[in-house]
C-alpha cells in the first residue's frame, strides 16, 4: 500500500533499511526537516554532540569498531564545514562513514545563501564521494549508493548533501523495505584464477627468502583476516611487524610479533627491514611514516604488496609482486600454497637488534606503567583509542594489544582531538566492553566539550590524560631538530579534576606510578563517564625516532646534545 | 621527457569532471593539452590529457582515476601511438592585398575560410596540435585577432601496442581500453 513520505520521513527510512542504529549530529536551520521527522523514528538513536567535528569522528570510531557505516548529521554552512577534519580523517584511515548535510533550498543553490557552502566541492577530495541530491526521486537511490560506495572494496566516507526543500518533498512510497541493509558485497567468493600464478611466485618467494618479514595494516583489520594472516605466520616461521593501523590485528604477546615499524618503531623492527630479503606487505599503503626515506627503505628486500587498492600497489615503493585482492581471500589462499618453513635463524638474528632503554620519570611515570596498569584493571577486555603525539606512540608500542581490532587511531591524518569522539562511537558499537580514550593535553582540549555528551546520551567512555605542559611531540621536533627553541608548545590546562566535577562526572588525578591502579580502577567502576588526569614527565622523548625523511638505518636513541635551529 | 595520453570514460556530469580534475592537479603534472567533451556512448564523457611525465607517475595517475565513482575507463598510452587531431578557428586581419597570400597559407595547411569581412578572415584548420601550432606562428605576420583551440581527439594508429610496462607485474582485472 503506497504512503506518502516527505523526503526526510524517507530518508529515516532508508537509514533503517540500512541497518543504522545510532547517528551523530547537530541540527540546525537546513536539517530541520530531518529533525522534525527523526521521533518517529525511534530506530534510529541519536547523539546530540557539541560539535560537528566530533559528529565525525564518532561515526569514524563506530564504523572502526564495528565495521559498519557511521553515521552522522550536520547542518548546511558551518555545520557541514565543521565535518571536514573528521571526513579528511576516515578518508586517509579508509573508515565508512556516511555523512548526511542540510543543504539550503535548491532555488538559493549559488546565490550566497544564508549558512551556504559548497560542500560538496569543499570535501570531493577528502571523501569517497560526495553528491548533491537533487530531487527526492533519485534520494532512495543515493542513500542506498552512499552506503554500498562507503563500504564496498576500499571503504571510504561519503557525503550526501540534501537541500531543505529535497526533505520536505513528498514522494509516494511503496518499496517493500526490510531490516537488512542493502548493497553489494565487497569479498569475491574466493582467488581468481588469474591470481593463482602471482600466488605461486609468492610462495616460491617466501621459500627461498632468507630474511623474510610480514608487514601488515590496517587492511587485515578491515578485511578481518586475523586468523589467515597468523596461519601463514606459523606455518612459515616467518616474523610479523604490524604497522600503526595494524595494531592489534596480531597478537602482541606472539612469539613470531616484532612490533611498530617506521618514524617511532623499534631499532630491531626497522633493522629487521633493512635486513630483510623478502618484505610481504599484506593491506598497507607503505606510507612515508613507515618507509622514511623511501629511497634507503628495505634495500636488500623484494617486496610483495597485497592490497584490495589498486592504485596502492607500488605508489610508494617498487614492488616485485603486487596482488590486487581482499586480505583474507588472499591470505588464506596463500597460506595454503606455501610449504611449511621455520625461520630460526633469522629470527635469532632479529633479537640481537634489540636494544634496551633506560629511563626514569618523575614520581616512576613512565607511559608503559599507566599503560600497564590500564592493562592490569582492564584484564585487557577493552578498546583503547588513542589520540596524536607523543602518547599515541607509547599506546601504541607499550599496550599489549591481544584481541582483534582492540586499538584504534587516527593514522593517515594525525588528527589531535580524535580519541574522545572516536571513543564515544566505540561504545556504540561494543557497548558491553569498556573504551579508553587515551590523550594528551593538547589533543584532549581540542574535543573535551564532548565531556557534555558523554554526560547527557549516558555514554560511559573513560578518559585518560598524559599531561605534560607541552605539545609534546612538536616540543620533542623543537628539542631535536629547531635548536631548543620551544615556540607555542607551552601549553597551560585547567585543573581536569574540577573540570570533571564541573561535568558532574568522576575525576582523579594521578602523580605517582603507585596511584595509576587505584584510579584507574575507580574509574572503572564508575557507571558513567570518568577522567583520570596522568601528570607525566615534562620533557620525556619518545624513542627511538627517526628523523623527517631519515633512512630506518639511522635512528636517533638518545637526545642530541646540540641541534642546530631550522635543520 | 616522454608525452603520454591518458584517455578516461566518465559518467556525464559536472561533478566527476569535477572529481577527475582534482585529481590531476593534485599529483601536480606537466598537462601539455587537455580536452573534456561528450563520450562514445550516450551519458559519458571524454577526458583526454596529455602529459609530460615519467610513465610511473602517469600510471600512478591512471590508477587515481579507475579507483574514483563515475570513471568507467581510463587508458594510459604514448603519444606516438595515438592520432591526436585538433580543430583551430582563428580570426585573422587580412591587409589590402594578403588575401591571396592567406589562402596560399591555408592551401598549404588544409585549412579553409569561414568567413570574410573587407578587413578581416576567420579561418578553420585541423591536425595534429604541432601542426596547428605551426600554422598559428604562419598567421601571426596577418595580425591574429582571436584563436580558439578544441583540444585533442584521438584514435589509436594500427598496430601501435602498448610497448613492455616499465611498471610491477601487477595482478589486476583488465579494464576495457578506451579511445582518446
Amino acid at each position: 500500500m503506497p504512503e506518502i513520505l516527505t523526503g526526510a520521513q524517507l530518508l529515516c527510512r532508508l537509514l533503517e533499511e540500512q541497518g543504522v542504529e545510532v547517528i551523530f549530529g547537530y541540527p540546525g536551520g537546513a536539517i530541520m526537516p530531518f529533525y522534525h521527522a527523526l521521533p518517529e523514528y525511534p530506530r534510529l538513536r541519536h547523539v546530540l554532540v557539541r560539535h560537528e567535528q566530533a559528529a565525525a569522528h564518532a561515526a569514524d570510531g563506530y564504523a572502526r569498531a564495528s565495521g559498519r557505516p557511521g553515521v552522522c548529521v550536520a547542518t548546511s554552512g558551518p555545520g557541514a564545514t565543521n565535518l571536514v577534519t573528521g571526513l579528511a580523517t576516515a578518508h586517509m584511515d579508509s573508515s565508512p562513514v556516511v555523512a548526511i548535510t542540510g543543504q539550503v533550498p535548491r532555488g538559493m543553490i549559488g546565490r550566497d545563501a544564508f549558512q551556504e557552502t559548497d560542500v560538496i566541492g569543499i570535501t570531493l577530495p577528502i571523501t569517497k564521494h560526495s553528491v548533491l541530491v537533487e530531487d527526492i526521486a533519485v534520494l532512495a537511490s543515493r542513500v542506498r549508493e552512499a552506503f554500498a560506495i562507503a563500504t564496498e572494496g576500499r571503504p571510504g566516507p561519503v557525503l550526501l548533501d540534501i537541500p531543505k526543500d529535497v526533505q520536505n518533498q513528498r514522494i509516494e512510497w511503496s518499496d517493500p523495505l526490510s531490516g537488512a541493509p542493502r548493497g553489494p558485497g565487497i569479498a569475491p567468493a574466493g582467488p581468481a584464477p588469474e591470481r593463482e600464478p602471482a600466488l605461486r611466485q609468492i610462495a616460491a618467494l617466501i621459500a627461498e627468502a632468507e630474511r623474510p618479514l610480514l608487514l601488515i595494516g590496517h587492511g587485515v583489520i578491515l578485511s578481518g583476516a586475523y586468523a589467515e594472516v597468523r596461519a601463514l605466520a606459523e606455518k612459515t616461521g616467518i616474523p610479523v611487524i604490524t604497522t600503526l593501523l595494524g595494531i592489534s590485528a596480531f597478537p602482541d604477546g606472539h612469539p613470531l610479533h616484532l612490533g611498530m615499524p617506521g618514524m617511532h618503531g623499534e631499532v630491531h623492527v626497522n633493522r629487521a627491514i633493512q635486513h630483510a630479503d623478502l618484505l610481504i606487505g599484506i593491506g598497507l599503503r607503505f606510507d612515508d611514516r613507515v618507509t622514511g626515506n623511501p629511497a634507503g627503505f628495505a634495500p636488500r628486500a623484494r617486496i610483495v604488496h597485497i592490497d584490495l587498492d589498486p592504485a596502492e600497489i607500488g605508489k610508494n615503493v617498487e614492488v616485485t609482486v603486487g596482488v590486487v585482492g581482499d586480505a583474507k581471500t588472499i591470505v588464506a589462499r596463500l597460506a595454503a600454497l606455501v610449504e611449511p618453513r621455520r625461520c630460526d635463524a633469522w629470527r635469532a638474528e632479529i633479537q640481537g637488534f634489540v636494544r634496551t632503554r633506560q629511563e626514569t620519570y618523575r614520581g616512576g611515570m613512565a607511559p608503559e606503567a599507566i599503560l600497564a596498569g590500564i592493562h592490569e584493571v582492564t584484564g585487557g577486555r577493552c578498546t583503547i583509542v588513542s589520540d596524536v603525539g607523543q602518547h599515541q606512540m607509547w599506546v601504541a608500542k607499550l599496550y599489549p594489544y591481544v584481541h582483534p581490532n582492540s586499538h584504534i587511531t587516527s593514522g593517515g591524518l594525525g588528527t589531535m582531538g580524535f580519541a574522545v569522539p572516536a571513543a564515544m562511537g566505540v561504545h556504540f558499537a561494543r557497548p558491553d566492553l569498556p573504551v579508553w580514550a587515551i590523550s594528551g593535553d593538547g589533543g584532549f582540549q581540542m574535543n573535551m566539550q564532548e565531556i557534555a555528551t558523554m554526560v547527557q546520551e549516558r555514554i560511559p567512555v573513560k578518559m585518560a590524560v598524559f599531561n605534560n605542559g607541552y605539545l609534546g611531540m612538536v616540543r620533542q621536533w623543537q628539542q631535536f631538530f629547531h635548536g631548543r627553541r620551544y615556540s607555542a608548545t607551552p601549553i597551560w590546562s585547567p585543573d581536569y579534576v574540577k573540570l570533571a566535577e564541573a561535568y558532574g562526572i568522576a575525576g582523579y588525578r594521578v602523580e605517582q606510578a603507585r596511584q595509576i591502579e587505584e584510579a584507574v580502577a575507580r574509574a572503572m567502576r564508575d557507571p558513567g563517564p570518568a577522567l583520570v588526569e596522568f601528570l607525566i614527565e615534562q620533557e620525556a622523548n619518545v624513542f627511538p625516532m627517526i628523523p623527517p625523511g631519515g633512512s630506518l638505518s639511522e635512528p636517533i636513541e638518545t637526545e642530541p646534545v646540540a641541534a642546530a635551529p631550522g635543520q | 621527457m616522454a608525452g603520454w595520453v591518458v584517455s578516461a570514460v566518465l559518467e556525464d556530469g559536472l561533478l566527476a569532471l569535477n572529481r577527475a580534475i582534482g585529481i590531476i592537479r593534485r599529483r601536480q603534472l606537466v598537462l601539455t593539452r587537455f580536452r573534456a567533451g561528450p563520450g562514445g556512448e550516450a551519458g559519458t564523457a571524454h577526458l583526454t590529457l596529455v602529459v609530460e611525465a615519467e610513465r610511473g607517475a602517469v600510471e600512478r595517475l591512471a590508477a587515481q582515476l579507475r579507483k574514483m565513482v563515475g570513471v568507467r575507463a581510463v587508458a594510459v598510452r604514448p603519444e606516438e601511438a595515438l592520432a591526436l587531431r585538433e580543430l583551430l578557428v582563428a580570426r585573422v586581419a587580412v591587409g589590402r592585398g594578403a588575401r591571396a597570400a592567406l589562402l596560399d597559407l591555408l592551401a598549404l595547411y588544409n585549412g579553409c575560410l569561414v568567413a570574410e569581412a573587407a578587413d578581416e578572415a576567420i579561418v578553420e584548420a585541423s591536425g595534429s596540435p604541432p601542426l596547428l601550432t605551426s600554422l598559428l606562428r604562419a598567421l601571426e605576420p596577418f595580425g591574429v585577432l582571436e584563436v580558439a583551440r578544441s583540444g585533442p581527439v584521438g584514435v589509436t594508429r594500427a598496430h601501435a601496442g602498448l610497448p613492455a610496462s616499465a611498471g610491477p607485474p601487477v595482478d589486476r582485472p583488465r579494464l576495457a581500453a578506451a579511445s582518446a
